[in-house]
């Protein structure tokens, strides 16, 4: 027992004070009652009756004076705040509560999550009163919404700020840090509020086997498994023709009988396509359609059952979008090449103004500057496309050059690299081509048997550059399907166009979203049209939402659309897992778990009041006095 | 009291005790009850405890039947207080708190003691901790410390603090740190994260982890551990190339980086034996990045695992970063396929390509490959003197595909090779490097060519149009001078086509068309005539070309074929079906000085009549003895003594395209021997001598031939498949996530593609492999993903194939490396991270110790149980409610009447 209100000394002060009190107030000759008779005769028997019976007065007086003793004495008590030290007394907890998507089923009314709620409302309130919790909200990640603390109302405000998410729960993560939190302490316990729908619970089980002090609780939520959601919705650019796309949509039902369900497909607000099917018990159903994104539209896939709303509706609507295509502003700087010309003309993005080397100043306010066979007084201030960069005294050279090579082939081709990837460059001819001697970082694209760079990427002072060793005019690349493909290739890197990408985001999943060079920060809005500023770190926006939804990105002149989705193939699948398997011998808990408190003063002052109420009573009907 | 009021009392008590309950427990529905005393807000925790003051009617209904002998007014006054007494204790029941500002500061120092963070650092950190537990007065102090993953250490300003490393140093997880971190602030206080850490984070996001410091009201306060760079050498990369062939010397580049010049050594192992080409190599490391280039060969097909070891001169902070691994596919020996005509002279080559370390098939003409599946694995195809009859169409289409395709393809010459094999106007001929049709050499004679053909009733239907096509095609094999009758013959021969010159295209082909079979068979007079028809024109080379499916009499005919060749006309037989007279026509052939040729169908007579022609109209083939000199350099030329080889015996003579086409080698007389050119993704090559010991005889014992061939087959065989995609591969935390792009042939996405990826990794050390294995789910149209969780580091091979209904579609090799942890990858601290995340909470650089505690203006909601209180006047109520029943109220007056009588309090009503 230790005491937390008052120290022993000044409980035993106020103790002494307070009895004394009382007993004065009982000992000290009461205030007689006058009153004026015609005659005492009649007193004299009654006095004289009434001594027979004397013990009973006092014993009622003596009663009566206990009755305050012990009103006083536990008001004091309550008032020192005396705790038990008992086994259960000072234990941590942590509370994870599920918010990842499947918990926005709402086959337990309102839904699992706000039935998770109430659960760990019930746990916060069953607390011992030496008992410290902290509450998290568990998904991709843990949230802290409180601290480890005894505070039941912030335990209870951390309940409230627990919000669904679209993400997928990830046990692993919960446990780490769990263990990190609680450490090694004997009375450590972690409940895990959820619907057992979790990713990493075989990494949570080995983690959880080596914690010999931590016990874990699983309370379930959740009933049903019906289910239907749409598992895969995208739209991408046929990486060579990319003025197409296709999209692909695909249908799972999660439950265990057959769905009838209505695909609907939505531009916008615009019904795009509409179909009846049928999708068979834990069976899939896929469609895909071409050319069905316009070009910077948002396209929205719905499912819709025909008997009846499935248990989660986060699943039945995803979303694709493709990277906005923007108007790229290049720089051409030539003394004349058709070629050149002609393939920049196939893109109708492209803005390009072609200026004679005399003419050239700067490349500021340009996405892109091609250099052909010329180059710049100074560095460009815009990334650059140099073609046959042979150095000129005076002049800014992004290369040394060593005497030229005759017949050179493009025999090492980077096939991973996004500008060759897709172009076949190894039947090209070219009759000379300057052997540029690349600086350590460059990344070198295409090379000769020798390893003479044909083909070379980096940064010069501090603006990205390709460059292309040879006059294209001394080759037949021109009179290639390649030529074009490896122009507007080209282009787009250095403009930082993401055509090619398959436009696939999933909530949680970090995103990094290239910007142009000179931009710092990047406005995310979300579907709700609020704006958060997100960071950005070389070149490139870092995101991660939470949400699925279509979003917006607006990075200085970039301003592009991302598409969220659920990951629907983990978080489809509602049925509640019975069992989570954290830890061998862990114990599951059902919602009544409690614990006794051990914080007394409640019960003394709840007792006194009732003794209060008693000792009221029993004045009045004078069976005390 | 009587009974009527205490049936009315009772009730109405119980009933206002109800109402209570009912008030408390719907104003208390919603949790925790907020309200204002004047400025004060105060809160009821557990707002249901003033169901106690349901007890209150009660208090009530005792006095209306009481027997207690008060005045009415201490009656109330002893009511009100009792009452007042149960309202405390119910109020101290609810838990009311009162809300106000404080300014204490929570400090909690979040310390990365990850290796990349030094002991020195550490120390000083450890000291700023010890400064700010001493400076803390009320205020609060905790530590964190984290690599992998984060760890709430103990502290006290008695004991000096020690920063202990973790286990999992090879790790930073700065946002895990914060999160925990977040979760030890008390409440009441001000909370800052002092963060020390040079920001190098190798999990997580730290960045993601504004938000909720952000939402708890949190700062973070960056502490740098160290600003100056240790001195570090490390090796960022090993530059192979995509995919490697078994034997074929190769570069790999070694990506180095260094803080400072220095010096160091370089080992290079191969599946950890060193490398036989180059073992170890002494650099000098520039400060920055440097590449260094070593040679090496793999020569055992399979994955291939290359490891860089360096040991540096010098200081050098991590050993760890000082070692790389990668994995590479080495796909076999590049793979030929050897068509040799005549299968006698195929040895010499065939072991000579051997020797040089490539797997060679040798066939026949007949074994030519007529499906690209058949000439999968093929890097290299030699057709060495195989006619162009010999090979079917198909045959023909699937050298041209393979071409285009990226393989390597030769010709090699000999009598039946080039022109002489009959490839001249032929799809062949076009992916050629070297040109056919003016290989005619000056002193060549012009041809007069008679084709006696046999009309009869039974080559009628397909025999006699096929028999019309050859014609066709022999008259467009023939220049422009030369000669062309066609006889045909039943019992009777018809000049369908008087002997004319070849210019006359329109008028031959028209003739030919003519032929209509019927009739019987007699070849003397045909033949008769044939020799009439030559003997009238001036042609240096006369012949005749007898085809026939019959019998026939043989009388006459020998001596007519005898007078033939003796007067300069030669004749060549063509028997067609099995009811031919095969020794007239033998004897017909050897007689007449020509050939003699026999088939069943009826398909091969235009290949039949093209060969004869060929063979007949010129001869191209040089057999003298000629030197080979260099055109244009060549990489493969490279070492070899071009100038010193053996004479050649002879060749076929042709003449070179022009560019692209490129003759690297000629003869004296000007005439390519070797050239190439680029068709599609592939090479076509042309070796106009031969391949056998006929004209390369000398070649075959120069001591040259074999590199040179090898060298030769090596440059010009594709540098990898491009059946085989490549697997792109990124990572995120420890998961590698691996994605292929499956796209037909007009490049549009292949969807409902199933299949498997293994990723597998091989310890140099102790020679185990560890395979794992992950489907391939379709994540976006044509893009299939893989994940696998990453649990050791090393280099790694993923393989795998999609399949559409169990058969293979799509194959894919890839590889990844992470030799180590992205621990040691890199050197300076990220302060552009440490600046993002305090600017990013209004934080900023921490200050020194006794600054940390400045609320700076800052106020946080401080909250104050008030329980006690109610308590306290729960206990003066009471008290006072004693006193009010017990003691007097006034002092008591004299006595006035002896019949007063006084009685106690307790007895004064019976």
């Amino acid at each position: 027992m230790e005491l937390l209100g008052l120290t022993p000394w000044a409980l035993s002060l106020t103790l002494a004070g307070l009895l004394a009190i009382v007993l004065a107030l009982y000992l000290l000759e009461n205030e007689q009652r006058k009153v004026v008779v015609p005659s005492v005769l009649i007193w004299d028997s009654l006095l004289t009756k009434r001594k027979g019976v004397a013990w009973a007065r006092k014993l009622r007086r003596l009663l009566s004076l206990l009755l305050a003793l012990l009103i006083a004495a536990l008001l004091a008590f309550a008032i020192a705040d005396p705790r038990r030290l008992s086994k259960s007394s000072d234990r941590r907890l942590i509370i994870l509560v599920d918010a990842s998507a499947s918990m926005q089923a709402t086959d337990v009314k309102p839904n699992r999550l706000e039935r998770a709620k109430a659960l760990a409302r019930a746990l916060v309130q069953s607390l011992g009163d030496s008992d410290q919790a902290l509450v998290a909200q568990l998904d991709a990640s843990v949230t802290p919404m409180s601290t480890m603390t005894d505070d039941r109302a912030a335990l209870q405000q951390g309940i409230e700020r627990i919000r669904s998410t679209d993400l997928t729960g990830d046990l692993s993560v919960g446990l780490a840090f769990a263990i990190d939190v609680l450490g090694q302490g004997k009375q450590a316990e972690l409940f895990i509020v959820s619907d057992g729908n979790l990713t990493g619970i075989a990494a949570a089980s080995r983690i959880a086997a080596q914690q010999k002090q931590l016990r874990v609780h699983y309370l379930r939520v959740g009933e049903s498994r019906r289910n239907v959601g749409i598992e895969h919705f995208s739209v991408r650019r046929y990486p060579l023709d990319k003025m197409h796309t296709e999209s692909i949509v695909r249908m799972r039902n999660f439950g265990e009988k057959p769905e009838a369900a209505k695909l609907k497909l939505f531009a916008g607000k615009a019904l795009l396509y509409e179909e009846s099917l049928l999708l068979p018990a834990q069976g899939t159903a896929s469609r895909t359609f071409a050319d069905l994104a316009a070009t910077s539209s948002a396209l929205e896939a719905r499912i819709e059952l025909t008997a009846g709303a499935d248990a989660l509706a986060a699943d039945d609507r995803a979303y694709a979008a493709l990277p906005a295509r923007k108007q790229s502003r290049v720089l051409l700087v030539t003394e004349g090449n058709r070629y050149l010309e002609a393939a920049l003309l196939l893109d109708e993005y492209l803005d390009v103004t072609e200026l004679k080397p005399a003419a050239y100043v700067s490349a500021k306010g340009h996405d892109v500057v091609i250099f052909d066979r010329v180059l710049p007084l100074h560095a460009p201030e815009a990334p650059a496309l140099y073609i046959a960069p042979a150095p000129v005294a005076g002049r800014f050279a992004p290369f040394k050059v060593k005497p030229a090579i005759d017949r050179p082939f493009f025999e090492r081709v980077d096939d991973d690299h996004p500008i060759t990837r897709a172009l076949a460059l190894r039947d090209v001819n070219v009759a000379r081509a300057l052997a540029l001697v690349p600086e350590p970082g460059d990344r070198l694209i295409a090379q000769t048997a020798k390893g003479t760079p044909l083909l070379v990427e980096g940064t010069r002072a501090g603006a990205r550059f390709i460059a292309l060793a040879f006059d294209i005019r001394e080759s037949d690349l021109p009179l290639r399907v390649s030529f074009p493909l490896f122009i507007l290739a080209a282009v787009d890197r250095l403009a930082l166009e993401q055509t090619s990408d398959a436009a696939r985001g999933l909530v949680g999943e970090p995103w990094r979203l290239r910007v142009p060079d000179d931009v710092s920060s990047a406005a995310l809005e979300d579907p709700n049209g609020k704006v958060t500023q997100v960071a950005v770190r070389e070149h490139e926006a870092r995101l991660q939402v939470t949400k699925a939804g279509v979003y917006s990105v607006t990075a200085g002149p970039l301003r592009t659309l991302l598409a969220a989705n659920v990951q629907a193939e983990l978080e489809g699948a509602i049925a509640p897992r019975d069992s989570l398997i954290v830890k061998p011998g862990s114990e599951s808990a059902g919602a009544g778990v409690g614990f006794l408190g051990s914080r007394m003063w409640p019960w003394l002052a709840a007792l006194a009041a009732v003794l209060l109420v008693a000792e009221w009573l029993s004045f009045h009907r004078r069976w005390t006095i | 009291m009587n009974r009527a009021a205490l049936r009315l009392w009772l009730p109405l008590s119980g009933a206002a005790s109800c109402l209570l309950l009912f008030s408390v427990l719907s104003v208390t529905e919603q949790g925790p009850l907020a309200f204002r005393i004047g400025a004060r807000e105060v809160t009821l925790l557990e707002p249901r405890a003033l169901m106690v003051l349901a007890l209150l009617p009660w208090v009530l209904w005792a006095l209306s039947w009481s027997l207690a002998s008060l005045s009415r007014a201490r009656m109330f006054t002893s009511c009100v207080l009792r009452m007042v007494g149960i309202t405390a204790i119910a109020i101290a029941l609810a838990r009311p708190i009162t809300r106000s500002d404080a300014t204490r500061v929570s400090n909690v120092f979040v310390v990365d003691v990850s290796d990349s963070i030094s002991d020195q650092a550490l120390r000083a950190v450890g000291a700023r901790i010890d400064a700010a537990l001493r400076a803390r007065a009320d205020n609060n102090v905790q530590l964190v410390t984290f690599a992998k993953s984060a760890h709430v250490v103990p502290i006290t300003r008695d004991k000096k603090t020690l920063l202990r490393r973790h286990s999992d140093g090879s790790g930073s997880n700065i946002s895990g740190a914060i999160s925990l971190a977040l979760a030890l602030f008390p409440p009441d206080h001000l909370r800052q994260l002092v963060l020390a850490s040079d920001g190098l984070e190798t999990h997580g996001d730290a960045l993601a982890t504004v938000s909720w410091v952000n939402a708890s009201q949190a700062t973070i306060l960056t502490a740098l551990p160290e600003a100056a760079l240790p001195a570090e050498v490390a090796i960022d990369d090993i530059v192979l190339p995509p995919t490697l062939k078994a034997g074929e010397p190769f570069r790999l580049r070694v990506r180095l980086r260094s803080t400072s010049n220095s010096k160091g050594t370089l080992r290079i192992l191969q599946n950890g034996a060193p490398n036989g080409l180059e073992a170890t190599r002494s650099i000098t490391l520039p400060a920055g990045e440097s590449d260094v280039e070593l040679r090496s060969v793999a020569y055992v097909p399979g994955p291939l695992t290359y490891r860089v070891e360096l040991t540096p001169q010098g200081t050098d902070r991590f050993a760890q970063n000082n070692q790389f691994e990668r994995t590479v596919e080495v796909t076999g020996k590049p793979r030929v396929l050897y068509l040799e005509g005549s299968r006698e002279h195929s040895s010499a080559f065939a072991e000579l390509l051997r020797k040089a370390g490539f797997d060679v098939d040798v066939r026949g003409a007949e074994g030519a490959p007529t499906d690209a599946a058949a000439l999968s694995g093929v890097d290299f195809y030699v057709l060495s003197n195989v006619p162009h009859d010999a090979l079917s169409l198909r045959a023909v289409d699937t050298i041209e595909r393979f071409v285009e395709a990226g393989g390597g393809f030769l010709m090699a010459g000999g009598d039946a090779s080039f022109g002489l094999g009959g490839y001249r106007n032929t799809r062949m001929e076009s992916i050629l490097p070297v040109r056919l049709d003016t290989e005619r050499r000056r002193d060549q004679p012009t041809l007069a060519l008679a084709l006696v053909i046999d009309k009869s009733g039974s080559m009628s239907g397909q025999k006699i149009e096929l028999a019309k096509e050859a014609a066709r095609a022999t008259a467009d094999l023939l220049g422009p001078d030369d000669y062309l009758g066609v006889i045909g013959f039943d019992a009777v021969p018809t000049r369908v086509v008087r002997l004319q010159t070849a210019s006359n295209r329109l008028g031959l082909m028209k003739g030919i068309g003519k032929i209509a079979s019927g009739g019987g068979t007699a070849i003397f007079p045909a033949l008769d005539a044939a020799y009439q028809d030559l003997a009238a024109v001036r042609a240096r080379l006369k012949h005749v070309i007898l085809l026939t499916d019959g019998q026939t009499q043989e009388e006459g005919i020998p001596t007519l074929v005898q007078s033939m060749h003796v007067d300069g006309i030669t004749v060549s037989t063509i028997g067609l079906g099995d009811d031919t007279n095969r020794a007239l026509l033998e004897e017909a052939a050897r007689l007449g000085g020509g050939r003699a040729y026999f088939t069943t169908d009826p398909h091969n007579i235009p290949r039949l009549f093209m060969r004869e022609t060929n063979a007949v109209a010129r001869s191209s083939a040089v057999e003298d003895y000629v030197a080979a000199r260099i055109v244009s350099q060549a990489d493969f030329l490279k070492g070899i003594p071009i100038d010193s080889a053996p004479y050649l015996r002879g060749y076929v003579a042709t003449r070179a395209r022009p560019l692209p086409a490129q003759v690297v080698l000629e003869s004296d007389l000007g005439e390519p021997l070797l050239a190439r050119m680029r068709v599609g993704l592939g090479w076509s090559l042309a070796w106009t001598s031969d391949l056998s010991p006929r004209w390369s005889a000398d070649w075959f014992r120069w001591r040259s031939m074999g590199p040179l061939w090898s060298q030769l087959i090596r440059e010009h065989m594709p540098k990898r498949s491009d059946q085989v995609m490549r697997i792109q591969t990124s990572r995120q935390g420890d998961t590698l996530i691996a994605a292929l792009d499956a796209l037909d042939s007009n490049e549009r996405f292949v969807h409902e593609l199933s299949g498997e990826l293994s990723l597998r990794t091989q310890n140099t050390k102790d020679k185990t492999t560890a395979e794992q294995r992950a489907p391939l789910r379709e994540v976006a149209p044509g893009r299939y993903e893989a994940r696998f969780e990453l649990s050791s580091y090393g280099s790694f091979v993923l393989r795998g194939t999609l399949l559409r209904d169990g058969r293979p579609v799509l194959s894919g090799v890839g590889s990844y490396s992470q030799p180590f942890p992205t621990e040691y990858a890199s050197l300076a601290p990220d302060q552009d991270l440490l600046a993002r995340l305090a600017a990013a909470t209004g934080g900023g650089p921490a200050p020194r110790a006794e600054a940390l505690f400045d609320p700076r203006g800052r106020r946080v909601d401080a909250q104050t149980e008030r329980w006690p209180l109610a308590l306290w006047v729960a206990v003066l109520a009471f008290l006072l409610d004693l006193s009010a029943r017990r003691l007097r109220w006034k002092v008591r007056r004299p006595q006035m009447h002896s019949a007063q009588a006084t009685v106690a309090n307790s007895s004064n009503q019976l």
